[in-house]
């Protein structure tokens, strides 16, 4: 059986929670970070009101900034952020996902499917 | 599910009063991008890179249905083809969306609009899928004139030809459906009140497209005309002379087939029909696209034998043709991946490990083959410790491409903090990666496996 205990244990870039300040026109959300994998992080991003694809895909890059400038000293330079979007409710209602696939060590301008870093996909649900 | 694609008549008579003074050039001046052929214009919002990738495609369709079907000259026209949906949808993947309507032809227009803006519809296969349901509309009027007109024969000739197959240049039509047989086969073994051949031949376009058992309509039209096709009719028989035949039967005739099409419905084997085409010969016309359809199916549907699966997808990895071997050893991941406990024997299991294990550490096969096989086992076979070790033993490979795909089988199976970035395992320094392989290594020693 698959072992997921890697996804709680991993600290490499250390789990957080936080608020987001809202700035900017986005709205207030609470965030929790994982690092499921040495160049991978996943994000928990907690609104209290659904919100527009865009904002859903502005939110994830500004985190993804805010993680690069984070993780400058680490070895490994990240190659993949995924940043799930959940309703503040008892139920924690999936709202979207957006998958952020950054450009690779070896400084190739593309993707594997040709298309230029980052990739951003969003997925609402 | 199935699409549902025509409109009811009063979605045909306003689109051809709003979209008819748009067709043609006035497409062009309405839609951002264009793609043209001898044969149709295809016109949307979408990103013009997806048009030239579509256009190709919709080409082949034509000239497949041309050869197929053979529709008297110049009866097809130019047909005006639109992708609803915009470039901001290419980027966006809404789930939520699902509309009632994937596409449909409006014959007096000789107009296709197919809606992609839910996210599956973009899906390639997906997109190929519904183009070739539309355009086989197209052809069907232009083959059937009269015939055309029967809800049942239109719609379920569509439903057939949606199956065909597309590579290396030509283009073969298994005609065998699994989602609608699904459906259909469902209903007549419940005795659904919607298997009723008199009504399903009599139902108009209305009642069709808009009564509750629209969904259980398509798929009984598929069956009736697959039955037709495929047991009623002889089988040497080309499609279009078959479909000639159809057109020449008079009602009473295809009412006396109703309690064969019901047994076949009921009794119909899908494990024995896939097999049987996964072994079609290669020289016939489904011999070489269909096959590898065949096995891809028999490794991802729920509802077969999986015994009898298994046991086939072992002979085929000993067969020697290479792209069925291939997609027998992908099958036989996604069937283990199924089935922890499975009800195939001990013994027929490991030797399909073994096989696959074999294979993935053959130097001499093709390495496009063994970079797939490496990320199925990954991503498809469940976790097991003689996978995590061959995996781990891949990460020394000398070729960069396997070595990225096995560290992305082990990104996969998430038993512990790796690095995943493809471009770390094919350029990056030796040093950083043989630490990770030893680190991989230690981690193994740890939980008992070498």
């Amino acid at each position: 059986m698959k072992s997921h205990g890697g996804f709680l244990s991993a600290t490499l870039i250390a789990s957080a929670i936080g608020w987001g300040a809202g700035c900017g026109g986005l709205p207030a959300y609470q965030i929790n970070i994982s690092a499921p994998h040495k160049d991978v992080l996943r994000l928990l991003v907690i609104l209290e009101d659904r919100a527009a694809p865009e904002t859903y895909r502005e939110i994830a890059l500004r985190e993804v900034e805010k993680a690069r400038a984070q993780s400058r000293y680490w070895p490994y330079p990240l190659y993949e952020v995924s940043v799930d979007f959940r309703l503040d409710t008892a139920g924690r209602d999936r709202l979207a996902h957006v998958l952020v696939r950054l450009g690779n060590e070896s400084g190739s301008p593309e993707g594997e499917s040709g298309s230029p870093f980052p990739v951003v996909e969003t997925t609402i649900y | 599910m199935p699409m549902k694609r025509p409109p009811p008549a009063w979605t045909i008579f306003a689109s051809a009063v709003l979209l008819g003074p748009l067709l043609g050039s006035g497409c062009s001046l309405y839609y951002r991008n264009q793609f043209r052929s001898e044969r149709f214009r295809l016109f949307s919002d979408l990103d013009q890179e997806l048009l030239n990738e579509v256009g190709p495609d919709i080409e082949r369709i034509y000239r497949g249905y041309q050869s197929l079907l053979e529709p008297p000259p110049r009866t097809l026209g130019r047909t005006t083809i639109i992708l609803e949906g915009k470039a901001r949808d290419e980027r966006i993947i809404d789930l939520a969306y699902s509309p009632s309507l994937l596409g449909y032809y409006v014959p007096l227009l000789n107009l296709i609009s197919v809606d992609t803006r839910a996210a599956w519809a973009r899906e390639p296969g997906m997109l190929r899928q519904i183009l070739l349901h539309e355009v086989s509309h197209h052809f069907i009027v232009a083959c059937f004139p009269s015939l055309s007109r029967e809800c049942w024969f239109n719609e379920g000739l569509a439903g057939n030809l949606e199956m065909s197959l597309f590579g290396d240049g030509r283009m073969e039509t298994p005609l065998l459906n699994p989602v609608l047989l699904g459906i259909a086969q469902r209903a007549a073994r419940q005795g659904h009140p919607a298997v009723d051949l008199e009504r399903l031949l009599s139902l108009g376009w209305r009642e069709f497209h808009s009564g509750e058992t629209r969904e259980i309509d398509y798929a009984l039209s598929w069956s009736i005309v697959y039955f037709l096709l495929e047991r009623r009719l002889l089988a040497d028989l080309t499609l279009r002379a078959k479909l000639d035949r159809i057109e020449s039967m008079q009602r009473a005739e295809l009412l006396q087939s109703e309690p064969e099409w019901i047994g076949f419905l009921v009794r119909f084997d899908l494990t024995d029909e896939l097999i049987a085409l996964s072994r079609e010969d290669p020289k016939g016309p489904l011999g070489r696209l269909t096959p590898a359809w065949a096995l891809r199916l028999l490794g991802q549907l729920r509802c077969l034998d999986d015994e009898r699966v298994g046991n086939l997808l072992i002979e085929e990895m000993g067969t020697d043709d290479a792209a069925r071997v291939s997609e027998a050893r992908i099958a036989f991941l996604s069937l283990m991946g199924r089935h922890h406990s499975s009800s195939i024997h001990p013994h027929r299991w490991r030797q399909g490990r073994e096989k696959i294990a074999a294979a993935a550490l053959d130097a001499s096969a093709s390495l496009g083959a063994r970079v797939r096989l490496i990320r199925a086992i990954g991503e498809v076979a469940p976790y097991d410790a003689d996978w995590t070790s061959l995996l781990v033993w891949l990460l020394e490979s000398p070729d960069g491409d396997l070595r990225a795909a096995a560290a992305r089988g082990l990104g996969s199976l998430s038993l512990k903090p790796t690095v995943v970035n493809p471009a770390f395992w094919r350029d990056g320094h030796s040093a950083a990666r043989a630490g990770e392989v030893e680190e991989w290594r230690l981690w193994l020693k740890a939980h008992g496996t070498r």
